[in-house]
């Protein structure tokens, strides 16, 4: 299990080292000049900004200044937002993402599970279709769509009673925060639902419920000791993907409801070319992610007895 | 006359599709008595894993089976019960074990849990009472290194050790009735003895009922007192295991036996069986193996035989009325 | 023992062709008894009409609604659903009313000309008027301070309403502000402006012959689902951004499983070291984080001179997107690898080619053609996902995304404009998705698959 462990964050560390150097390159490469849009910089001025940002030094003195910043967890200035460091921003903003996405996350595995539970449980019923049915649905209407459709629905019904049942954007209390979060879990859900579903019927066909029911043991028994276990398993790998795909989809969510969020600044600094921002976050982000689907692997070797000595006699 | 301990009496299972009903038990007869070994014999697809599956209501669920018949233990009607009611009886009285034993363990669960799952639930003993059993029908298994082995998961043994473990799970609460179901068929041969002598160990030890579903006759002529040939979903011929190996009547065992190896070492022709077994959706009218039978006559294609004196095929009739 | 009473020829044996054999079912192709299976399944058959629909529609569309996509016309932004209406030429032109008015106008406000360019209204004048107040109504005011939209006022007893005039009833409302202060509603006037386009505009657009005049009625072109904030056919530009949306959505997803088969089946053939390399950098490539890399690239490869953004989009869904089909072709060609009939036919001579074409395609083509089905829906949500940020395609093309995007601006007031697109966008993913669905379930497939 150690072993495996080790392995497994020494392949991430290599991942964000290689969307570091790719980020890096990728800002480098572009055309135009991150002070140009100063007009009224004296070269005087001009010379200390590059000094003081490090671009007057050749590429590969910029390069590894800037791993070496990285390594120490300085993710740099931010070139529009003077005087304010890509960590402050992270520091500010990524709490509230990552509180709209652990609520989004809790709900989508929650409701998946449940939803295709239930959908496995009426098999070809009339419940198990209209399950499916949303499902398909909701998988295929972008997030964006879902939440633009979630805040007129907001907006409609406030209007139609005459007063305020929830805030149609912004952040701050707990009223703020569940349409955001059930709208970017929605996706997820149905992928974990319709996942569980396929997951519980495949294995609702194994021997071992066999061999469980000629044990003579009871429904519920063998429910819960021996047809969810095995059956959540493919459910958890999916779980690293999942946080990836609530924290990408939260950028539009953040950007639609006005939810101060990392993501939402990710993507203004992307339209606005803020080079160091786009950098740092973007490297953040891939360490985030890096980091969560490391947990997720983690996780699944404690469950799954199988996995962590057949990986572990591959290295 | 008192009933045997297990009797099967004219069971029926159909299972409807879209094309039509697939009649993969044909009414079947059987019965069992206790200290008694009774082996159940044909090609795959004929019925025989069904027929008990079905009894046990062992099929698989969510799909929509026809069953008629009566299938007794001890003088109980157990055919259809409630779920909860067949539980009184699966796993304590009456035990069952499968063909491939790395598919019938629970890959998350470990060994030892598994075995004295089944003491918890029948006997309510505590998990430290359950497992200190375990170990002690592991041992009777002839499993080595019991200790290690109650901590370890299915994936870390070898079949034929899973295979034991299954007996002993099997056996955990004294069972009156041991069904094994084809228990050697995915074992390698070495393997294979080794597990029939413990089961006959075990059936001899406890006075027990076994039935053993196999398709091989030589696992029969090692294990069996009695046998039943079943072909297409039903019994065609019933016999001492002795007068089946010497005297096979029905033109299907005897094809079966033309298809072993002889003892005197030359092979008698393989193509003694020629043909497939009988879709089951539409079988033929008469006796359902006249198609591939070379003995047929007229009346095997207009009616089926009645079984007389445990055979069901019109040679017998045809003989006693030339007599 | 019952007394059965035989036939005469019961116990004759029976002639061979007597016999009842069981009809054997035909031998079916792979690709037939694939095709029966996704037939029976009416979700598949409902997803391959959607889709064939819908791409008939983007690819036909444009011949046939020949609106220019766009066209922008400021007069005509935003306009609900309307079919070809027929209008009236006006020539703006400067209105001097006589200051003193001739004595018949009435003492009530009277339109003098009502059209949707401009609705003239006159008055009798009143004595120690300070200002007269215009409002304007969509319908009968309740009470005097239910008046409506306030225009502006005239010192004159006369106004000319030209703001935002749509054809149907307006309530005009004056109020004479007199000197000391105090205010007099005149009674309402009920006005219904005649739809009008100016002449020189008419003839901007085309719609009219050089010797059209004033007076004279023109059919205005029509927005079957209205127009967009510059006044462009909707339409036209929902079949001009599927056009871009879907040659994106299929294309990046095709190029990428071709390439992705070709390492994949490189590698899985090859096998030893160079199979163990390539695997890895596809697998490296996997675990980058999809969007966020799309973002990256797209930054990267987007800007330049003149870029409309499908290029660099093409590109970078490409890159990101080739390494899940090389995985499945590798998987396959090795299982394959350990299949007894390809020994079997190894053993029998049969050559490399021969395995390829025989055994490996026909399986890797079924794996091949679903993957397509799942890439296809995850190209379109990128696109449209990238659009939407903003760094989409951009102007002169459009995109579904890229519609969307400008529709969220509008979504309160307008809906439609987000609603139109984004149906379209889940319309094809559906069907894709189902198609996929149906796909896997008559090849019989077994697919990992997570959120995207």
């Amino acid at each position: 299990m150690g072993l495996y462990i080790l392995k497994r964050c020494l392949y991430g560390l290599v991942t964000v080292w290689f969307i570091a150097t790719a980020t890096f390159f990728a800002m480098h490469a572009l055309p135009g000049d991150p002070l140009a849009e100063d007009k009224a910089v004296s070269p005087e001025i001009r010379r200390n900004l590059e000094q003081y940002y490090g671009l007057d030094k050749p590429l590969y003195q910029q390069y590894a200044r800037y791993l070496s910043n990285m390594a120490r967890g300085d993710l740099g200035v931010s070139f529009t937002q003077k005087n304010r460091s890509v960590n402050d921003i992270v520091a500010e903003h990524f709490p509230v993402s990552a509180a709209l996405g652990c609520l989004s996350l809790l709900f989508a595995a929650l409701g998946g599970v449940l939803w295709g539970g239930l959908a496995a449980r009426f098999r070809n019923r009339w419940p198990d279709n209209l399950i499916m049915l949303c499902v398909i649905l909701f998988i295929s209407v972008p997030g964006f769509v879902l939440a633009a459709l979630a805040q007129l629905s907001i907006v409609e019904i406030n209007r139609w009673l005459g007063w305020t049942l929830l805030p149609v954007a912004g952040w701050g209390s707990l009223a703020h925060m569940w349409v955001p979060s059930i709208v970017l879990g929605l996706a997820t859900m149905a992928y974990l639902a319709r996942l569980t579903r396929a997951s519980l019927l495949e294995n609702s066909q194994q021997e071992y419920l066999r061999m469980a029911r000629a044990k003579g043991l009871s429904r519920r028994r063998i429910f819960w000791h021996h047809e969810l276990r095995n059956a959540l398993l493919p459910v958890v790998t999916v779980l690293g993907p999942a946080v990836a795909a609530v924290t990408t989809g939260g950028f539009v969510v953040e950007l639609i409801f006005a939810i101060p969020g990392l993501g939402r600044y990710f993507v203004q600094a992307v339209q606005q070319l803020d080079y160091t921002v786009i950098m740092g976050t973007t490297v953040f982000y891939g360490a985030f992610l890096v980091l969560m689907v490391l947990l997720a692997d983690i996780v699944y070797g404690l469950v799954d007895p199988r996995v962590s000595l057949a990986e572990a006699d591959h290295v | 006359m008192s009933e045997p301990l297990f009797c099967i009496d004219q069971l029926q299972v159909g299972f409807p599709s879209a094309q039509g009903t697939v009649h993969a038990v044909r009414g079947v007869s059987l019965a069992v008595a206790a200290g008694e070994t009774l082996a159940v014999v044909g090609e795959s697809g004929c019925g025989k894993s069904v027929s008990f599956a079905a009894s046990l209501g062992l099929l698989p669920q969510g799909q929509p089976v026809e069953l008629s018949g009566s299938v007794r233990f001890d003088g109980v009607e157990i055919l259809g019960l409630k779920e909860t009611s067949l539980n009184q009886y699966r796993g304590r009285d009456i035990a069952m074990i499968f063909q491939d034993p790395m598919a019938a363990l629970n890959p998350t669960m470990r060994i030892g849990d598994q075995v004295a799952e089944t003491l918890r639930v029948h006997q309510g003993c505590s998990r430290g009472v359950a497992m200190a059993q375990a170990h002690r029908l592991l041992d009777q298994v002839r499993l080595s290194n019991v200790a290690d082995r109650l901590r370890q998961y299915p994936f870390e043994l070898s079949g034929g050790m899973l295979q034991r473990v299954m007996i002993a799970t099997a056996l955990a609460n004294n069972p009156r009735l041991l069904i094994a179901d084809e228990p050697t068929t995915a074992l390698d041969v070495t393997t294979q003895d080794q597990i029939l002598s413990l089961l006959r160990d075990l059936r001899a030890e406890r006075d027990m009922a076994l039935v053993l579903i196999t398709h091989d006759l030589a696992v029969v002529s090692q294990m069996a007192d009695r046998v039943a040939v079943m072909y297409a979903g039903e019994v065609v011929e019933r016999a001492e295991v002795d007068d089946l190996f010497t005297q096979p009547r029905h033109p299907y065992t005897q094809g079966l036996l033309a298809s072993l190896p002889s003892s005197a070492g030359h092979q008698l022709p393989m193509a003694a069986l020629a043909g497939t077994p009988p879709n089951l959706l539409s079988p033929p009218v008469g006796c359902a193996f006249h198609p591939r039978c070379a003995q047929a006559m007229n009346i095997c294609a207009r009616r089926e035989p009645e079984v007389v004196h445990g055979l069901a095929c019109w040679l017998q009739q045809k003989n006693r009325e030339i007599n | 023992m019952s007394e059965l009473h035989y036939q005469p020829d019961d116990f004759e044996a029976l002639p061979e062709n007597a016999r009842q054999q069981q009809e054997i079912p035909p031998g079916l192709s792979y690709w037939a008894k694939v095709w029966l299976r996704f037939r029976v399944n009416p979700r598949s058959l409902l997803s391959l009409l959607t889709l064939t629909l819908l791409i008939s529609m983007v690819l036909l569309g444009p011949l046939i609604w020949s609106q220019d996509p766009s066209q922008i016309w400021l007069e005509s932004r935003l306009q609900d659903s309307q079919g070809g209406l027929v209008a009236v030429l006006v020539e703006p032109e400067l209105w001097q009313p006589n200051i003193r008015p001739p004595v018949t106008v009435p003492a009530r406000p009277i339109a003098l000309l009502a059209t949707t360019e401009q609705v003239r209204i006159q008055w009798a004048p009143l004595a120690d008027v300070r200002h007269y107040w215009l409002y304007r109504h969509t319908r009968m005011p309740q009470d005097k301070d239910d008046v409506g939209l306030p225009l502006g006022y005239s010192d004159t007893p006369w106004y000319e309403d030209q703001l935002n005039l749509k054809s149907r009833l307006y309530v005009y409302t004056v109020v004479a502000e007199f000197t000391d202060d105090t205010q007099v509603a005149l009674p309402v006037l009920e006005v219904t402006p005649q739809l009008a386009i100016g002449l020189s505009s008419a003839r901007l657009q085309g719609l009219v012959a050089e010797s059209a005049i004033v007076g004279d009625t023109v059919t205005l072109p029509a927005h079957p689902l209205g127009t967009d904030a510059l006044g462009r056919d909707t339409l036209a530009r929902l079949l001009l951004g599927g056009r871009t949306s879907l040659f994106i959505g299929l294309i990046a997803p095709l190029v990428a499983v071709f390439l992705g088969a070709i390492y994949g089946g490189i590698a899985g053939l090859t096998g030893g070291r160079t199979d163990e390399i390539m695997m890895r950098f596809a697998d490296f490539i996997i675990a980058l984080p999809f969007l966020l890399f799309m973002i990256l690239l797209k930054v990267l490869l987007g800007i330049g001179p003149g870029e409309n953004g499908i290029m660099p989009m093409l590109l970078a869904l490409i890159i990101l997107g080739w390494p899940a089909s090389a995985r499945l072709v590798r998987g396959q060609i090795l299982q394959l690898r350990q299949q007894d009939y390809v020994n079997a036919a190894l053993l029998l001579g049969a050559n490399r080619r021969y395995l390829l074409g025989r055994h490996l395609l026909p399986n890797v083509m079924g794996v091949l053609l679903v993957a397509l089905s799942f890439a296809i829906p995850q190209a379109i949500f990128a696109e449209a996902f990238l659009s939407f940020i903003g760094l989409g395609v951009t102007a002169p093309a459009t995109s579904w995304g890229t519609l969307s995007n400008e529709g969220m601006r509008l979504i309160l007031s307008h809906p439609q404009q987000l609603l139109f697109p984004a149906a379209c966008i889940s319309l094809t993913v559906l069907g894709f998705n189902l198609l996929g669905d149906g796909l896997r379930d008559a090849l019989d497939i077994q697919m990992q698959e997570g959120p995207a």
